[in-house]
């Protein structure tokens, strides 16, 4: 640390009479518009972010906060462009910045203009943390919003009434405002409602106006809110924070069809026995077998889906996309089920893995910043991401991911379906017994060299002597009640 | 009676099994000994005040069988745990064997196979910089206890893979690149 200390102390003394000359020869007094702001920033956050902070902290490199300050500008756009030649050519400066940062090199940028440098040092020079919040609406307030105020915001949010400076967006065509059947990866307004509701409405008007992602930017292009008009849509956010989204609804179509033909079968037999209406006999026999039929088989389909959940794919609390993690990104389901080798549970991640990728990756291509924000979310304030399960054993059967993975050497993917291909993921498989006792019927287990099967001696003659090919689950006791059931 | 048939039957092809959205888990039936009564490791539980059954350990506890790594994430700490920490497994070929497979799981992504820090990651471009590379001077100098500082506590970056993978495995990660991978680039 001592050594840090002194480094420190030796850029602060360089610092000083830079800053000074940098005052006098009028810099600051420089004119800079709001657009070279932005492309600053554009800049900056596509090739510095990554490893920079404009503050004190170090992220990878320094921190730059009051970096022109600091040091001469001319220099910064030098080491900007190429630090290591500098390095090399024996800059002290660049040097000792080399060196007080653990010896990284830092990637040359010499695809950036001289304008879109200067850009650069105003963004960082003139940075400021957060644009001033221009409209706050208590969206937790007790008495409420007027009905009117949140029908109309709904139409604002639904596009039904255009915004007043001009632009054919409509909110709801991308920010699903129904549970949908497929994932779509922009904030759906419950999404959008729950982050104004926790801050306190205030950013509905900074966050538009300035994007967090790129994603972000480009689709929300030319929107300009009136402040009537925040203040609205923050009533119908207020809305549905409270009331929830619509849930899509299931049509009960086996249990319609069950009725109808029940009703069917006793008219049928009403004419058959008083009315005789309907001469010929065979339709009331045909109505009646065949009503039975469709009867039993419903009965027997539903019946069997009791308590299997197969099928089942809910929406998680982050839109989390296996396809995008372990298809796409190649990782491992190890990586990050790590103890699915070596415990009972394959382990449910904590935020903390995921910051493992998400501390350089901060935005997705499909969802911005809103999803991953989640995570950063969950590790500020220490709650913890409610996912929910979806494959689950009843609790009278003992399962262990350890025994089928690192004895069994089962792959993941047999049990729970090509992961790596859901982006929602669904149980594949309907985790019956029957399922359970037919894979331990057909699967043979190591049985040579194996010293835990040592004392199965009929059946190690057997298979010394040829009798038998493979020896299975089921004839090691895998199918015995008391393996699972105890 | 008739014509009524045919309409039902269609009704019937088409609508057979929409009668449940993917959020809707089904039915159950006598689940008495379905639910743990008990709480299990992810289930909410409203006896902590922070509502988690997993608890970390209490402040200032150790658990059983568990030895607390004791080199800070700095520089400093990574150079210490060069000098003081030795490897207590030898570098057989099953060791190296389960240490690439481990590698395979837990570093290629970012490091690539090979460990020149050109992982998938990297090339797809999902990552803006590129990895650290494990096979270069600086790190074929540098002693095992190095290396398993570094996949402990993270460097630079890297997050921390300590709680990850369980000592023995990272040790034979630190064997694999020390014994195998860097070995390979050099000769």
């Amino acid at each position: 640390m001592l050594k840090h200390a002194s480094i420190r102390q030796r850029i602060v003394n360089l610092a000083v009479p830079l800053a000074v000359t940098l005052i006098l020869s009028g810099v600051f007094l420089s004119a800079t518009g709001d657009a070279d702001y932005m492309k600053g920033k554009q800049i900056f956050d596509k090739n510095c972010a990554v490893c920079h902070k404009i503050s004190a902290d170090k992220l990878v490199g320094p921190g730059l906060k009051d970096v022109t300050k600091r040091r001469d500008k001319v220099w910064l756009k030098k080491f900007i462009a190429a630090s290591q030649e500098m390095v090399k050519s024996g800059d002290k400066t660049a040097k000792e910045v080399f060196m007080a940062n653990g010896q990284i090199p830092m990637p040359d940028h010499k695809f950036l203009t001289d304008g879109d440098l200067n850009n650069v040092l105003n963004y960082i020079e003139n940075f400021q943390p957060e644009a001033a919040r221009k409209v706050t609406v208590d969206i937790n307030k007790k008495d409420g919003f007027t009905n009117e105020e949140i029908k109309r915001g709904e139409r604002l949010f639904f596009g039904l009434i255009p915004f007043e400076k001009g632009t054919t967006l409509n909110c709801a065509s991308c920010h699903a405002t129904i549970l949908t059947d497929s994932l779509n990866f922009n904030p759906s307004v419950l999404d959008l409602a729950e982050a104004w509701k926790e801050q306190n409405g205030t950013n509905l008007y900074q966050v538009l106006s300035s994007p967090t992602s790129q994603k972000m930017t480009d689709s929300h292009k030319g929107l300009q809110l009136a402040d009537h008009e925040i203040y609205d849509m923050s009533a119908y956010f207020s809305e549905v924070s409270k009331t929830g989204m619509e849930t899509e609804k299931s049509f009960p179509a086996r249990l319609l069809i069950f009725l109808t033909l029940g009703f069917l079968m006793a008219l049928a037999l009403a004419d058959l026995i008083f009315f005789k209406k309907v001469k010929y006999k065979f339709i009331h026999i045909i109505i009646i077998l065949g009503g039975l039929g469709v009867h039993v088989t419903l009965a027997m389909q539903e019946g069997t889906r009791l308590s299997r959940t197969q099928d089942y794919a809910p929406d998680q609390p982050i839109k989390f996309s296996h396809k995008v993690h372990a298809g796409q990104n190649k990782t491992d389901c190890e990586y990050c089920h790590s103890i699915a080798s070596s415990s009972k549970s394959a382990g449910i991640p904590s935020p903390n893995l995921c910051m493992n990728c998400h501390k350089v990756v901060t935005q997705g291509a499909r969802s911005g910043k809103f999803e991953i924000n989640k995570i950063y979310r969950a590790i500020e304030t220490g709650k913890s991401i409610p996912w929910v399960r979806i494959h689950k054993l009843p609790d009278h059967v003992f399962f262990s991911h350890e025994q089928h993975v690192t004895a069994g050497k089962v792959k993941c993917q047999q049990c729970h379906g090509m992961v790596e291909n859901m982006d929602i993921v669904k149980q594949a498989t309907d985790l019956s017994m029957g399922w359970c006792v037919n894979c331990h019927r057909r699967t043979a287990v190591q049985f040579a060299d194996n010293k835990y099967y040592e004392t199965f001696k009929k059946l190690h003659e057997d298979y010394k002597s040829g009798k038998i090919k493979k020896v299975t689950v089921e004839q090691v006791g895998g199918i015995d009640c008391a393996k699972c059931h105890y | 009676m008739k014509q009524y048939l045919i309409p039902a039957a269609l009704v019937l092809l088409a609508l057979v099994s929409c009668d449940r959205t993917r959020n809707q888990k089904g039915y159950e039936y006598f689940p008495d000994m379905a639910h743990s009564l008990a709480y299990e490791t992810y289930t909410a539980n409203t006896v902590f005040a922070n509502g988690i059954t997993d608890q970390l350990p209490v402040a200032g506890t150790i658990p059983r069988g568990i030895i607390p790594f004791q080199y800070p994430a700095t520089p400093e700490g990574r150079l210490q745990a060069g000098k003081d920490l030795v490897c207590p497994t030898e570098p057989t070929a099953a060791n190296l064997l389960k240490g690439k497979e481990l590698f395979t799981r837990f570093c290629n992504g970012c490091h690539g196979a090979d460990g020149s820090g050109k992982g998938h990651l990297f090339t797809s471009g999902k990552f803006a910089i590129q990895p650290a590379s494990l096979i270069n001077e600086r790190m074929t100098l540098a002693p095992i206890g190095e290396v398993y500082h570094v996949i402990t506590m993270g460097f630079n970056t890297m997050g921390a893979h300590g709680p990850q993978i369980r000592p023995d495995d990272r040790w034979l990660i630190s064997l694999y690149v020390k014994n195998e991978l860097q070995k390979k680039t050099n000769q």
